[in-house]
């Protein structure tokens, strides 16, 4: 077998089995079917060109990973140059305000996540900072360790941990925020 | 003897006792203090409730079929045929070589026809790393109004500085003789960051892509193609484009690598960029 043939049957066998993880986190930082599809493309590309670069035997899926927020980052971020914010303030009252009348934890819980809706918990998670909802991601919907996201992401299993401790708090705040316009939980605080 | 933790330590450690990954050490202390603690139990059922929402809610969707089959043809036409293609060419054999041969230059006839009549602003290529494909997409986004300036300032001194304090090269301004200076963007990427300086003639644009040459050399995420290096080495200058007169026109400046890209020909381009046409 040639180099060529060899180095492709390399990458089709390490490589192209994990699309579908990255094409799931495509999918949530795009929120766009088609983008998805195109970063996918572009990362496996990409990642056929370094393939040599590639230390086998190491991580493939948080290499891949890599490269793929690497291209997300170029793509798309030229697009919204400022960072995603959220005004979290009058969110942040309410659920205080909740937390501080709650009696029954269980109750409540049911009551506020239990009439959500996919629409409402996708929409949050898609509002998400780009650094929190990475970690989330990688978390509740991969099923990833803290370890494994450290070496997805590229940073200490410390700013994992604090990163998804954050995420999740913006992420509650605002499907708190829907349950109350839906009016699955009194919103007054009163 | 038992450890006795704080609201704010059981607030990490129902984190981490949610997804599975407390440290033993500390179950026993956690749940001796949500046993007392209403609060920190109110905290838990929230912390659970939002993982449980995103599980439930948030499905995991499997790549479309047709995915697999463009990465795949992708790999193919990077010059490489891929597994289960071996034998033959293409897997024809005999006396379809020459017809298959006819058939494509029909094709590429066809195709030529097409190509020649296409718009002039359709310059995106695939993706591929490459510091030239990306100054011609960055090039697209800029006359299609999707990459415009942080800074608008038709000061070069403005511009400079406004990127130098957020790249880490020297950032080149020329002074156009035609063309106005609209202003730059910066765009990151980890460790490599790209400076976007844009200049505007009567609806016309001439984009230039600044990076550090160094990194890209060094063999990062992107690269400069090697024939554009040589030349890069030989004259100082490297052109690609030629479509729909459409040009790109690389040099060095100190380790800033400049590409600068317009729908004008080439001389033209270099007569703006320096006032003196190329060698």
């Amino acid at each position: 077998m040639s180099m060529d043939l060899q180095k492709n049957a390399e990458f089709e066998k390490e490589a192209v089995p994990h699309m579908d993880i990255l094409y799931n986190y495509a999918l949530r930082m795009t929120a766009n079917p088609d983008d998805a599809s195109d970063l996918v493309q572009e990362t496996y590309l990409k990642a056929f060109r370094f393939w040599d670069k590639y230390e086998k035997g190491t991580n493939i899926r948080a290499w891949l990973f890599r490269i793929m927020k690497n291209s997300f980052i170029n793509k798309y971020r030229k697009e919204a140059k400022e960072p995603a914010t959220v005004d979290y303030d009058d969110i942040q009252n309410f659920y205080n305000s909740i937390k501080a009348e709650s009696a029954d934890s269980n109750d409540l819980q049911r009551k506020i996540f239990g009439g959500l809706l996919e629409d409402d918990v996708t929409r949050a998670l898609e509002s998400l900072p780009e650094e929190f909802r990475t970690v989330v991601i990688l978390s509740d919907i991969e099923g990833l360790s803290y370890e494994e996201i450290a070496e997805f992401v590229d940073c200490p299993i410390g700013t994992v941990r604090s990163r998804l401790h954050r995420g999740r708090k913006i992420l509650r705040t605002m499907l708190i925020d829907y349950a109350r316009k839906h009016g699955f939980v009194d919103g007054s605080g009163d | 003897m038992e450890i006795d933790i704080t609201c704010v330590e059981a607030s990490t450690y129902i984190s981490d006792s949610v997804d599975g990954q407390l440290d033993p050490k500390f179950d026993t202390p956690l749940k001796s203090h949500l046993s007392r603690c209403r609060l920190c139990r109110f905290e838990l059922s929230l912390v659970e409730g939002t993982k449980a929402s995103v599980r439930r809610h948030v499905r995991k969707i499997h790549a479309p079929h047709d995915l697999r089959r463009r990465i795949l043809g992708d790999i193919s036409s990077a010059g490489l045929p891929t597994t289960g293609r071996v034998g033959g060419m293409f897997g024809l054999t005999g006396w379809r070589i020459p017809l298959a041969f006819a058939g494509a230059l029909g094709i590429a006839l066809v195709a030529f026809t097409i190509l020649t009549k296409k718009a002039p602003h359709n310059h995106t290529r695939p993706f591929d790393g490459s510091v030239v494909t990306e100054s011609f997409n960055s090039f697209d986004e800029v006359i299609e109004g999707r990459l415009t300036p942080g800074l608008k300032s038709e000061k070069p001194e403005e511009v400079r500085t406004f990127l130098e304090k957020r790249v880490h090269f020297r950032i080149q301004v020329p002074s156009m003789k035609e063309f106005r200076l609209v202003g730059g963007q910066y765009s990151a990427a980890d460790d490599e960051t790209t400076a976007h300086v844009i200049y505007e003639h009567d609806g016309h644009f001439i984009y230039i892509s600044q990076t550090d040459a160094r990194k890209l050399v060094g063999g990062t995420t992107r690269f400069i193609p090697a024939a554009a290096l040589a030349e890069l080495r030989r004259s100082g200058w490297f052109f690609a484009g030629n479509i729909t007169d459409c040009n790109l026109a690389m040099w060095l400046a100190d380790s800033t690598l400049c590409t600068a890209v317009a729908d004008m020909n080439r001389d033209l381009l270099v007569a703006n960029l320096t006032g003196t046409p190329p060698r």
